[in-house]
This record gives structure tokens, sequence and C-alpha cells, in this order.
């Protein structure tokens, strides 16, 4: 199994998780990979994706598996016929479920005065309200906050949970903004992987080298 | 941008960023951008208008963008930040374009025309535009009834576009560098030099009291000569979210040659040109490969009628099992692949268009198509474990009396006892019947008819709904309010004009979805314009002047009289693969029995 870590920016942050799984089935096939396909009735490509990113979250550190031979120019094979936004980055030689594995990222979070308020959502006790539904929803997240960092007025670094029991980043940011007051435009940049506090690359390195 | 995702649903249909998208940063002197007036999932599928912005990118010095009709939520979005309608490749306004083209691929499109020009701050009209503004232009199947739209078009383009247009787009290109275009000139040298495009404001209009006949102009409709050497994309845009036809598409030939009387598509597209099965193959395979697609769609306007469809399945099927392709064959007969094709794919249903409930009416608007044909293949399909099919019919065709609402029933029924005779599986049969209205449309045999009224329509479909309630058949059938305004749109002339302004301002877009189209705008417009509706959708004389009859689709008026009076009597016409049966293409060198539909001369 191969493990490819790529970046998801620009217009591809635009593309929901099941509409790009499909674009990068299509890439695959563009490349040239000898994939294996799944047994059955509706055979399809294998591939197992890092938890997915909120909708116009751009990121610099996604992840897919797929079982396929390990070869040094893949990455140079697979971005000579990628679409914009999509870039891939390194390539690791391990097994791996990567949605159950990774359950942390580091965002970028960047809008108009959230460096001030960030450290608010280290309180133990922090809640959020987000709309699901059309519901409005109170939820402690503080376990799913890890770190919180201010960079400069209006830009802070935070880690938070992914995979289950998760907290999306967009709806943290928007929380913040409506209780501050804070108006315009924001944007959020997934940084970093983790499983636990080892950084992804790090780990799959570890898992490359066994 | 993460704002925008806050507010709006699938942005990246209003930002692209498909693979395959042409360099957009090429020197250029000419830019056109290409519009469909229908959302970014129904615009991207369009095969047409796919060629003509690889072919415009194709050009040297010009680059070719697109547009498609914003939703509600992108729509307040761009308001609210005064931001006017864009292309999606670069974020250029409309209006900053040389030319804004809009693909008519039917009628119901129109009222989104307007809500694209007007959210673009273009003024609507032609008349309005001045120098700054870019030559608003309009092609697709629809063009062959110019008039409901003639006062918003700069031009219409009429036909096939591939070569004359490159040529246009040429001539601009010249025109501009060497001494700067002014609209009006360019305007009429285009009038002078394409029989192929329609300028309605140098064409007044004849009037008959205060019906408006035609104006005084031929315009013919352009006809690609061999598809093997026109122009064709050997790739196409892949988009990263779900389209209607979310796959590669390759178009074996143009054209039918069956000649349904109801259908216009049958007539407009004339005569059949085929790829040769080696070309279409490597065209097959080159767009998959270029594209990564793993769906593959062979597309015609009658996919079964393809003179090389063995030999090119003898190479296609391979191939696609090798590369994980599945393999679509719209339009197809069950028994023009002999089992072979069927077997190895998934079961899902079946499909057949009988149109009407009887023989006797089907040899009216010749669809030859017999209950022995239905019944042979669906004996053979039954047999091999298929237990699912839908039955197209339409209601309100000419001649149509009880009986032949009655023989859509019956022929349900048939199918489904034949399929407890024959099924090999468990499974219950899935039936359904789907029943649409007839709009007699310009350039069929039934240009002449009247369009069914309201209380005919409404009471044959409640008498299926009823028959079927029991039956456990599903039975679909369309509203009537939209099928007068698709007949309205399609045989309305200059008019009618005013009143499809009037209905946007109303309130009037996305009139082809069902949970937009409201008939109350028009309704109101037409009373704003006094435009008498029944005027439109009656029947008209023989010899009677018809707002479309100033294009030449190529097809003569004598000829559809005389399939007109064939289909009074019941009586049909063979396939043009049979024999020539003289719809006058033949005197300009275009028709099937040339070197086996395959070459014009």
């Amino acid at each position: 199994m191969v493990i490819l870590k790529f970046e998801k920016t620009g217009t591809a942050a635009l593309v929901s998780h099941v509409d790009n799984l499909r674009a990068i089935t299509y890439l695959f096939n563009r490349a040239g990979l000898n994939v294996e396909y799944s047994q059955g009735f509706n055979p399809h490509m294998e591939l197992g994706f890092s938890s997915p990113v909120a909708l116009g979250v751009e990121s610099l550190s996604e992840y897919v598996s797929v079982k396929t031979d390990y070869s040094d120019n893949l990455i140079d094979r697979l971005n000579a016929v990628s679409h914009k936004g999509i870039r891939f980055t390194r390539i690791f030689n391990a097994e791996v479920n990567l949605a159950a594995t990774l359950n942390r990222a580091t965002y970028r979070i960047e809008a108009e005065g959230i460096g001030d308020v960030i450290c608010e959502i280290s309180h133990p006790m922090f809640t959020i309200c987000y709309q699901e539904k059309g519901e409005w929803v109170t939820k402690n997240v503080a376990s799913r906050i890890f770190n919180a960092e201010k960079i400069n007025s209006n830009t802070a670094l935070v880690t938070l949970a992914i995979g289950n029991d998760n907290l999306r980043p967009d709806r943290l940011v928007t929380h913040l903004m409506r209780t501050h007051d804070l108006s315009g435009d924001y944007r959020i940049t997934k940084l970093q992987a983790y499983f636990n506090d080892t950084p992804a690359d790090e780990y799959l390195t570890l898992l490359q080298s066994k | 941008m993460t704002k925008l995702t806050d507010r709006v649903q699938k942005p990246y249909r209003y930002f692209g960023g498909e693979y395959n998208t042409p360099d957009m940063n090429k020197p250029c002197d000419v830019r056109f951008c290409m519009c469909v007036a229908d959302s970014y999932e129904v615009g991207m599928s369009n095969l047409g208008v796919r060629i003509l912005y690889y072919l415009f990118n194709s050009i040297d010095k010009v680059v070719c963008e697109r547009c498609y009709a914003p939703f509600a939520d992108y729509e307040n979005y761009l308001k609210e930040n005064n931001l006017p309608l864009a292309s999606l490749e670069t974020q250029t306004p409309l209006k900053d374009f040389d030319f804004v083209g809009f693909s008519l691929q039917y009628e119901m499109c129109y009222s989104n025309v307007f809500h694209m020009l007007t959210l673009a701050n273009i003024p609507v009209t032609a008349e309005e535009r001045g120098e700054e503004f870019p030559f608003i232009v309009a092609g697709g199947p629809c063009t062959v009834n110019p008039e409901p739209m003639y006062k918003y078009f700069d031009f219409f383009f009429v036909g096939e576009g591939e070569t004359p247009w490159k040529e246009i787009i040429e001539d601009y290109k010249r025109q501009k560098s060497e001494h700067g275009v002014k609209k009006s000139d360019f305007l009429r040298y285009l009038d002078e030099k394409y029989s192929c495009i329609y300028v309605p404001s140098l064409h007044e209009a004849v009037y008959d009291g205060d019906r408006v006949k035609i104006p005084q102009t031929a315009v013919w409709r352009n006809i690609e000569k061999d598809m093997n050497t026109t122009f064709t994309p050997t790739t196409q845009l892949v988009p990263s979210m779900e389209i209607v036809h979310d796959r590669a598409v390759a178009e074996l030939f143009r054209g039918c040659a069956n000649g349904c009387r109801f259908c216009q598509a049958g007539f407009i597209y004339r005569p059949v040109r085929e790829r040769t099965p080696d070309n279409a193959f490597e065209l097959c395979k080159t767009l998959l490969e270029s594209t990564g697609y793993d769906e593959l769609s062979l597309n015609s306007l009658s996919t079964s009628d393809y003179s090389g469809l063995q030999p090119l399945l003898a190479k296609l099927i391979p191939y696609a099992k090798e590369h994980h392709v599945q393999l679509n064959l719209p339009s197809l007969r069950l028994d023009s692949f002999k089992g072979e094709f069927a077997q190895g794919n998934r079961k899902s249903s079946l499909t057949f268009a009988p149109e009407a409930g009887t023989q006797r009416l089907r040899n009216v608007i010749n669809k030859n198509i017999t209950e022995e044909n239905i019944f042979g293949t669906l004996t053979e399909a039954f047999k091999e474990g298929y237990s699912s099919v839908k039955l197209y019919f339409m209601l309100g065709l000419p001649t149509e009396t009880m009986e032949d609402v009655k023989g859509i029933y019956e022929l349900a029924c048939k199918v489904k006892s034949l399929y407890k005779q024959t099924r090999t599986s468990g499974k219950g049969l899935r039936l359904s019947v789907s029943c649409s209205t007839f709009i007699p449309k310009p350039f069929t045999p039934f240009q002449w008819c009247a369009f069914a009224n309201r209380e005919d329509i409404e009471a044959k479909q409640r008498y299926l709904s009823d028959a079927f309630k029991q039956s456990g058949v599903s039975f679909a059938y369309n509203d009537y309010d939209s099928s007068i305004m698709e007949a309205v749109l399609a045989r309305g002339g200059r008019n009618v004009a005013d009143s499809l302004y009037q209905a946007y301002l109303n309130g009037a877009r996305f009139d082809a979805w069902s949970e937009f189209f409201d008939f109350e705008h028009y309704k109101q417009a037409f009373e704003q314009c006094g435009v008498d509706v029944n005027e439109i959708i009656r029947s008209y004389d023989l010899d009677e002047t018809l707002p479309w009859d100033f294009i030449d689709i190529g097809v003569t008026k004598a000829y559809f009289k005389s399939e007109y009076l064939k289909a009074m009597n019941a009586t049909t016409t063979p396939s043009c693969n049979k024999q020539c049966n003289g719809c006058g293409l033949k005197k300009h060198g275009y028709c099937a029995e040339f070197e086996g539909n395959r070459k014009l001369r």
C-alpha cells in the first residue's frame, strides 16, 4: 500500500469530500496507476482518505492510501495530470487506516481580530453554538481543542480533533466571529495532521521503516 | 473565500478549476464567453458547447471561457457584494468579452438568458447595447425558430458551428487588429458573408394585419460534411463535482434516418453522418485516457442504427473490460447486440419509447416500432433476469382518440403478463410508464397541428392515473402548464418577444426545473403584453406563412406537407437507410445514399 500526501487549495477547497474522492479516482486513472480494485458487484478503486476537511477549508496536509506499487517517480507522474488546487507532495510505503489513525490537525485561521480572542477557547468549559439542519446546537468542545496560539491580531493557530468526535474549524471560527462581532471574510488552512502528538509525516516515516 | 462557502451551495459551480482547462494566460486578442442558460451541472454536460469551447481555444490569440446561470444563493451573494456575473476561468465580467454566446438547447431556458444578462449588467435588448458591450449571440437547436428572441441577440447562428465559427472569429480578429471593429459594420459583414447567420436588426418583419409573418431573408442551416475530419475535441473538461452526464462522451454520428414525425431533432440534424468505427474507437480511447473517466457513453440520436456498431464494440468491449470502464449505450435496442453486451453488464432497467398506445397512432407518428419488436426483446431480456422496464409515451398526438390512450394501459398490462410467463427470478416486475405532452414543433410534419387543449390532456392523464392506480405500475406525466409554455416558446413569432422579458421581470427563471417553474409569471406577462396564446398554439393552414419559414434547414416545406398528409392517413415512411424519401437534402449533395452514410459531397 502507498500513502500519498497532497494539498487541496484554491478552487479544490470548494470540492466536497465525496466529489474529491471521484476526482482523485479520475486523476489516478489519468496517471495510468495500476490500482487494485474492490471485488464484488460494483468494483471500484480501493482508496482510503484521511478525515474530510470542511468545505472551503484549504489544506496542505491531506492523505490518501491506494493499493498500488511504490515507485519514486509516482509524485511527478501524478502532478503531471493533477487538476487545479491538487498537488502531491510526499509518498510513503506504509499500511495504515488513515481515517482511524489521524486524530488531530493544526489550522491557521485568518480573520480580522481573531488573534485577540483566540485564547478563550482554551477554557475548560468552552462551548460553541452552531446551526445544524436549521436548529441551534450548543456544545462543550473543550476536550476537542488541544492548542490555541495567537500569531498576531488577525492570525491564530489552533489544534483540533479530527475524525470521530471532531471539531470543525469553520464552526469554531464562525462562533468566535459571531460572539465577538468580528466582520469580514475569514480563511482557514489545515497545516498539519497528527497521530496524537506525532506529526503525520513523522508517524508514516516510522511505519515505513518497520 | 470561506464566507462564500457558508452562504452558497456547491460554490465550485461558479469557479471551476476543471482538469483539461485550456491555457487562459496565452496572448489573446479575442475573448469569447460561452454561456449556457442553465445550471453548471446541466450546461457542463452539453456536447455542442464542449466542441465550440475547445474549437475557440484552439485558435491563436483567442480565449474562450464559460459561464452558467447562478442559483438564487449565488445571485444574492453577487448582488450583496456588488459583483457582476463573471466567467468561471478568470472571473472576468461578461461585459468585458468581445462575444457572449448562449447555447439555446431548449426553449425553457430563455428566461435565464435575461437573468444572466441582467446579473452581468448588460442591457437585454440589442438596441440598447452600444459599442461598449460585447456581441450577444445565440446558437443551438432553438435557433431554428429565432423569432421569439429576435430583439435580444445581435445575431443568431443556425446549424452546426465547427467550420463557420472558426472563420467568424478569425474575421473578427483580423478586422479588430487592422482597424478596430464597429459593431454595426461587423454585423452587416456577417449578414452578407455567412448564410447561416441571422442578424434580426437588419431584417424588417413582414406584417399580415397585426400578425408578424417573416423577415425577408433566407438563412441556411450550416451542415458539417464529414464527421471524421470536422473539428472534434480529443478531450473534455473533468469537473471535480458531479454533473448530469459525468462521463466521457463520444459522438458516433449526427442525424437520424428514422424520420419520426413528432421529432424535431430527426429533421434539423439531417442527414446521417457517421464516424468510421476506427475513428470512433480512437476517439473513445483518447477521451478516456485524457480524462481518467471510468464511464463512457456512445452518443447519437439512435445508436442502434450505427452501421459500425459491431466492429466498434468488438474493439471497445475488451478495452473497457481491461481498463475498468463502464460502457453506456443510450438509445440502443437490445436486439442489436445479440445478448453479448448485455450479459457482461449490470441488469439495469430497460427503456422503450413506443410513444403511442396503438399501432395506428404509431403509424401516424411514423414510429417504426411494433408490439412484436417490444415483446420479442422483452422476452429475451426477462429470460436473462431483467426485471425493470420503463415505457415512454406522449399524450395529445395528432388524431389521438381515447382508444389510443387505452392502448397505453393495455400495452403496460401485456408487459406485466409477459413477465409473469417468462421471468426467471423471484423478483417482482418494476414497471413505470411516463407520458409527456406532445408539442408540435417547427420543422416537423406536425408543425401545422394544434397543441392539445387543457381539458383534453388532463382528462387523459386522469384516465391513466386511475387505471394504473390499482395495477402496481408507477405512472408519471408532465404538468400541462409547462408543456403549453414550451409550445408557445417553440412556435411563437416576434409577437411574443416582449412578453418573454416581461415574464422574467415577473420572476420567471429556471423554467425547465419543475420546482422553479411558475406559469403565473407568463400568464401575467401575456396579459400585460397582449399576447393571445390560443393564436400561437392553434392549428395552421398548410398554405399559411409560419414565423420560422425563412430558415432553410434543407428539408423542404413540400416534404413536410407530404409527410403531414401521409400521417393523416396513418401511412408510414421508411428509414432513409432503406430508400431516399426525397426530403430535399439530396439536391444539395446531402443524403444518406452517398457512400454508405459516411461522407457527404
